[in-house]
């Protein structure tokens, strides 16, 4: 049969049809268990990225994650043992714009809905930190002077948020590439990247010193599990991973990502150089790190390694303020187009776990011109969020850890 | 992000084509006959505009020049010019010198399908990588677009010589109001 109008037509409309439907992934059932017992856990991390839009009183997202990080800090009732990591994306569309500019106070608002969140009486009794990353936006997509500027800003920021009782800090620091190294406990070393800053670096010197420090991490971190943080993920299936959605398909830039050309996807040269080169400090430290977690697509995605140089596990938790699709795309055995964040609870018996909550894409934000209406929503949000997957990542026997090793 | 962003340039173009022609058929039916070659033009000036950019933000990447944001398709400068200039041009083309637009645009499409062809190969042999073929297909596209429109333009001047073409000064675009 010969293909006529029609025909190609009918196929259009279903691939559109398609396309437009596809949410939600069927993938394998997984080993969901209850939520650790705080008397056995030793640490807590929430990982939530993107978070750019939120606005407290209007995010439930932001006001699930304030109730449970009040929650764990006063079940633990220890000194920093509940964290917060901010992966980037902190301020939506351009970074924190300078004082005098029009847009400053919306920015400004955006970083404090995200500050608020240790900012519970449990928070601040037991110094729940909230570390914030730098992403593409907060660099104001920009590269250079203008990019450190707004850097900068959001670093002076979070300092006089400090100096106001809040803990908080930019990690890396304005104009530092990194890596920060913070070691959470005994056996996990938790390294911090600004992955924006290699992406728009040109002096190849300064990226060979950034890969040198990090490959000095990995050696010096011994036995213990190294867990990176930064803004732009190992490996997604979200857009600026694999998927090419529907309506991308359909314009120029589905050319542009196809040819590499937009330097915020997986396969530009320039970001795909950084995984290799990722993967050569891996090599030479001669052990995969257990996790690298980042951002950038605004969904939850838990990737399986696949390669001896690869992250055991590669994280993406971008929906702290949107959710965009996933595909299916091997190594993936987790994936949502959902609000949420994950969390990484470090258990006293040295074993490492996952949790993923999620909300619903119905109640992203609450923006109803009425307090009525928005308690209503934020109501309805908070209902929404349940936990969608758990793991556990590291178990207690399946590491060696030196006896005598002081934590940092 | 907006999705449609990348859209801009090209409705820009579209509307310049379409609003240029639109004005022309006002003349009708004086300039009927200018009216179909100057929407073809119009058309086809502004996938050439199209073309002509992608590839040189292409090419830009390739020099490490990236696109950090969609939005900077959307800004006016240089780069985005073609998909605002081209259909103009066709569409004047189009109605003072249809044999000549022909041409053109005989010479664009052979060089844009053999620049291509020569870019996704040389892409393959220069990069190991799959995007390194996009990348190659999409410059040797434009590039071939680009030559094949001047020499097109060439030969189809010679070859026509003084044609039956209608000078540009018998275009009148009505900017005012008609009594």
């Amino acid at each position: 049969m010969n293909p006529t109008p029609r025909h190609l037509l009918s196929l259009l409309v279903l691939l559109l049809l398609a396309g437009c439907g596809a949410r939600a992934l069927n993938l394998p059932p997984f080993d969901f268990t209850d939520p650790t017992p705080p008397p056995t856990v030793d640490a807590v991390v929430f990982l939530i990225g993107d978070a750019g839009n939120a606005i407290d009183g209007r995010s439930p997202v932001l006001a699930e994650l304030t109730a449970d990080v009040e929650r764990w800090s006063r079940d633990l009732a220890r000194d920093s043992a509940v964290s917060v990591v901010y992966l980037g994306d902190i301020i939506y569309p351009e970074g924190l714009r300078d004082i005098g500019d029009p847009g400053h106070a919306a920015d400004s608002a955006r970083l404090w809905s995200q500050i608020r969140v240790v900012a519970g009486p449990a928070a601040r009794e037991f110094n729940t930190w909230a570390w914030f990353l730098p992403g593409n936006h907060d660099w104001g997509q920009m590269q250079g002077d203008g990019g450190i500027g707004r850097i900068a800003n959001l670093d002076s920021a979070l300092v006089e948020a400090r100096d106001q009782g809040f803990n908080t800090t930019l990690v890396p620091a304005a104009a530092g590439s990194g890596p920060v190294v913070w070691d959470l406990r005994r056996n996990v070393r938790l390294v911090a990247l600004d992955t924006h800053w290699f992406l728009q670096e040109r002096a190849e010197r300064a990226k060979d010193e950034f890969f040198a420090r990090i490959t000095e991490a990995l050696v010096e971190a011994g036995d213990r599990e190294v867990i990176f943080m930064a803004h732009h993920p190992y490996r997604s299936a979200g857009p600026h991973g694999a998927l090419i959605t529907t309506t991308r398909a359909l314009g120029l830039a589905y050319l542009l990502q196809k040819s590499g050309t937009l330097i915020q996807d997986l396969n530009s040269p320039i970001y795909r150089n950084f995984l290799t080169r990722l993967d050569g400090a891996i090599a030479a430290s001669g052990r995969p790190p257990l996790i690298f977690a980042g951002g950038h697509d605004h969904s939850l995605q838990v990737f399986a390694g696949e390669g001896p140089t690869e992250p055991r596990y590669s994280l993406v938790s971008g929906g702290g303020s949107d959710a965009s699709d996933v595909g299916q795309v091997p190594g993936l055995v987790f994936g949502a187009s959902r609000p949420g964040y994950m969390m990484l609870v470090f258990r006293t018996d040295d074993s490492v776990a996952l949790y993923v909550k999620a909300g619903s894409v119905d109640w992203l934000s609450c923006d109803q011109p009425d307090d009525l209406g928005r308690e209503a929503c934020m109501n309805e949000g908070a209902k929404a969020f349940e936990m969608v997957y758990s793991t556990t990542l590291l178990t207690a026997g399946g590491i060696e850890i030196p006896e005598a090793e002081p934590s940092r | 992000m907006n999705r449609w962003v990348l859209w801009s340039p090209l409705r820009q173009s579209l509307v310049s084509a379409f609003a240029l022609v639109a004005a022309m058929s006002l003349e009708a039916p004086r300039l009927e006959a200018q009216a179909l070659p100057a929407l073809a033009g119009g058309l086809g000036g502004a996938l050439a505009g199209g073309v002509t950019t992608l590839g040189i933000f292409v090419t830009r990447s390739r020099a490490g020049q990236f696109i950090f944001d969609l939005g900077d398709v959307r800004e006016l400068r240089l780069e985005t010019l073609p998909p605002l200039v081209f259909p103009v041009a066709g569409a004047v083309l189009g109605a003072t010198a249809p044999d000549r637009l022909r041409g053109v645009s005989i010479g664009a499409g052979l060089g844009l399908l053999a620049g291509g062809a020569v870019g996704v190969a040389l892409g393959a042999v220069i990069s190991e990588t799959p995007e390194g073929r996009w990348a190659g297909g999409i410059i040797g596209s434009a590039a071939g677009l680009l030559v094949g429109a001047v020499v097109g333009g060439l030969t189809a001047d010679s070859r026509a010589g003084n044609g039956p073409s209608l000078p540009l000064s018998s275009i009148r675009i009505p900017v005012g109001g008609v009594r």
